[in-house]
């Protein structure tokens, strides 16, 4: 993803993992511990998922990774790349997660596998891109529409 | 509030809806003055332009009065007057930041849609279905407007609405259709379509400095209001029009062609009917009809001038005259901020009058009848204002 931004702008706003909820989708909280490690709440599938996460590699201004401890509900891990783009015009973010939830086969929450979902990490690096250029990320959630008539007349 | 909403193929209802409200910080909540129908919101209506669902509020031609600001616009202040451009952006991605706001990489929500269809995403636009990120339009009393600090430009107290309104979208369309002609004065540039966006590129080629234009449609009216503004009428029903142009530029043809027609080109005989028919059955979403004449017309070296909106795949598009003749091909969404600043100064030194396309002025409760006639040109409609308010 080609982010305006240096990759030590976008390490930086990355490395402060508090502010996850602002572009992961699925990501209520991430906290950090006085012994470094982060604690997680993640809200998919109708219920809360909670874990503790620690940093694995760090590397200002190009890469950070991350994985769950022992014991987590969702054992999980990432680990994002930050390279100039040509002629130093921004950066190059890119990200890699994976997720070995404990029902991710038939059955699993239709919440749980979209948040694992390819589109998913994709959605949040859009959303990653979008906070850092503008501030925000674009959303319709909350405009109105017709659609609640449609119903209705349908009927008539 | 009331708003103008679609619920499928030639289905368009003024409806109740909720009220829009700020949804992110630099967001505006505007109250709409003036909105108007737009040539391509008729591709909605028909029901060719995909990703529609049923009860979106259409619209992307609007201006009204500022009554909401969400806390990081500054440059706005509750009470001015604005015309919103069409497309959405937010002014800090590198497409924005080389102008092509049309191509704005952070306004389209639903960008991966877009991606699977044409590759990569183009910005958002109001009112004109999902694929382009599927906000609410302004044919309503009120709107919200995303970057608002980007977008919106304040309209001086001295001009009308019917002055201004049409910076939104058909007049920076227009004009860029002209610009990327490369106009000279020796130039002579062929329109096809005479609807509001090719009005608007003939006086912005005359105003560009073109020698000559000339124009192609078919209805009587809309050749009429051409000629008034300078151009060289052609009636494509009466006459043969690679033929006609040739004949008027010795030969050669002419040095640049703008399809102001798009997806849903008229076409007489085997061949309109042939399109007609691929349409329907969804072997490619448009017939262009307007461009493959305007192609085979052009003469060597030329540019291809595409304002017109297509939204899929179209056939029998003649590359080898593009190839071997070595055509320029130009199009895309128009980047409407850029042309703004520019635009509104030729109006107020008096160079143009965009009300000049105005046949229809309705309240947007007649919005329906409004579509219909637009669709159908009956009583010689050209282009429809609506008032909210």
């Amino acid at each position: 993803m080609a982010v305006n931004k240096t990759p030590a702008e976008c390490y930086e706003f990355w490395r402060k993992l508090e502010n996850f909820p602002k572009f992961m989708k699925n990501v209520e909280t991430v906290e950090t511990g006085d012994d470094g490690r982060t604690h997680w709440k993640v809200r998919a599938g109708l219920r809360t998922w909670q874990w503790d996460a620690e940093i694995t590699q760090d590397t200002p201004h190009e890469a950070i990774s991350w994985r769950s401890t022992e014991g987590a509900e969702i054992a999980n891990s990432g680990s994002v790349r930050f390279e100039p783009r040509l002629a130093n015009r921004g950066t190059n973010v890119r990200l890699a997660m994976e997720y070995d939830p404990p029902a991710a086969g038939v059955g699993a929450p239709n919440g749980l596998l979209e948040m694992i979902s390819e589109h998913r990490v994709r959605e949040n690096l859009h959303r990653f891109k979008s906070v850092i250029e503008c501030g925000e990320f674009p959303t319709t959630e909350g405009q109105p529409s017709g659609r609640h008539l449609t119903e209705r007349k349908a009927k008539q | 509030v009331r708003a103008l909403c679609w619920y499928g193929k030639e289905d368009v209802r003024v409806e109740t809806v909720p009220d829009p409200r700020i949804l992110n910080p630099r967001d505006a909540i505007v109250k709409i003055t003036s909105t108007a129908i737009c040539g391509s919101d008729l591709h909605i209506y028909g029901g060719f332009i995909p990703s529609m669902q049923r009860g979106d509020i259409l619209g992307h031609e609007f201006m009204g009065e500022v009554v909401e600001l969400g806390s990081k616009v500054t440059n706005l202040k509750v009470g001015d007057r604005v015309v919103v451009p069409f497309p959405v952006a937010c002014g800090n991605c590198f497409s924005c930041e080389a102008e092509m706001y049309s191509l704005c990489e952070n306004s389209n929500p639903n960008a991966w849609m877009a991606e699977k269809l044409w590759g990569h995403s183009p910005a958002g636009l109001f009112g004109y279905s999902h694929l382009t990120g599927g906000y609410a339009g302004g044919q309503a009393q009120y709107a919200r407007v995303p970057f608002a600090d980007v977008g919106p430009i304040k309209a001086p107290d001295e001009l009308t609405d019917e002055q201004v309104l049409f910076l939104s979208d058909i007049f920076p369309t227009g004009y860029m259709a002209a610009e990327a002609c490369g106009i000279r004065p020796e130039h002579t540039i062929a329109i096809w379509g005479c609807g509001p966006v090719g009005q608007f590129a003939i006086k912005s080629a005359f105003l560009l400095g073109a020698g000559r234009v000339i124009a192609i449609d078919r209805f009587p009216e809309r050749l009429r209001m051409a000629r008034e503004s300078g151009a060289v009428t052609i009636n494509y029903e009466d006459a043969d029009v690679y033929d006609s142009l040739l004949e008027i530029t010795g030969g050669l043809g002419p040095d640049a062609v703008i399809d102001a027609v798009g997806m849903e080109a008229h076409a007489p005989g085997a061949i309109g009917a042939y399109d007609r028919l691929k349409q329907a059955m969804m072997l490619q979403t448009g017939r262009p009809t307007a461009l493959r004449q305007a192609i085979r017309a052009c003469r060597n070296g030329g540019t291809i001038s595409i304002p017109g909106v297509y939204g899929g795949f179209v056939d029998k598009i003649p590359m080898g005259a593009v190839m071997n003749r070595a055509l320029t091909i130009k199009s895309g969404q128009t980047p409407v901020q850029r042309y703004l600043k520019p635009l509104l100064a030729r109006i107020v030194n008096g160079e143009i009058n965009p009300g000049f396309v105005i046949t229809h002025r309705m309240k947007l409760e007649d919005a329906p009848r409004g579509y219909e006639i637009f669709r159908n040109k009956q009583d010689e409609c050209i282009k429809v204002v609506l008032n909210p308010n």
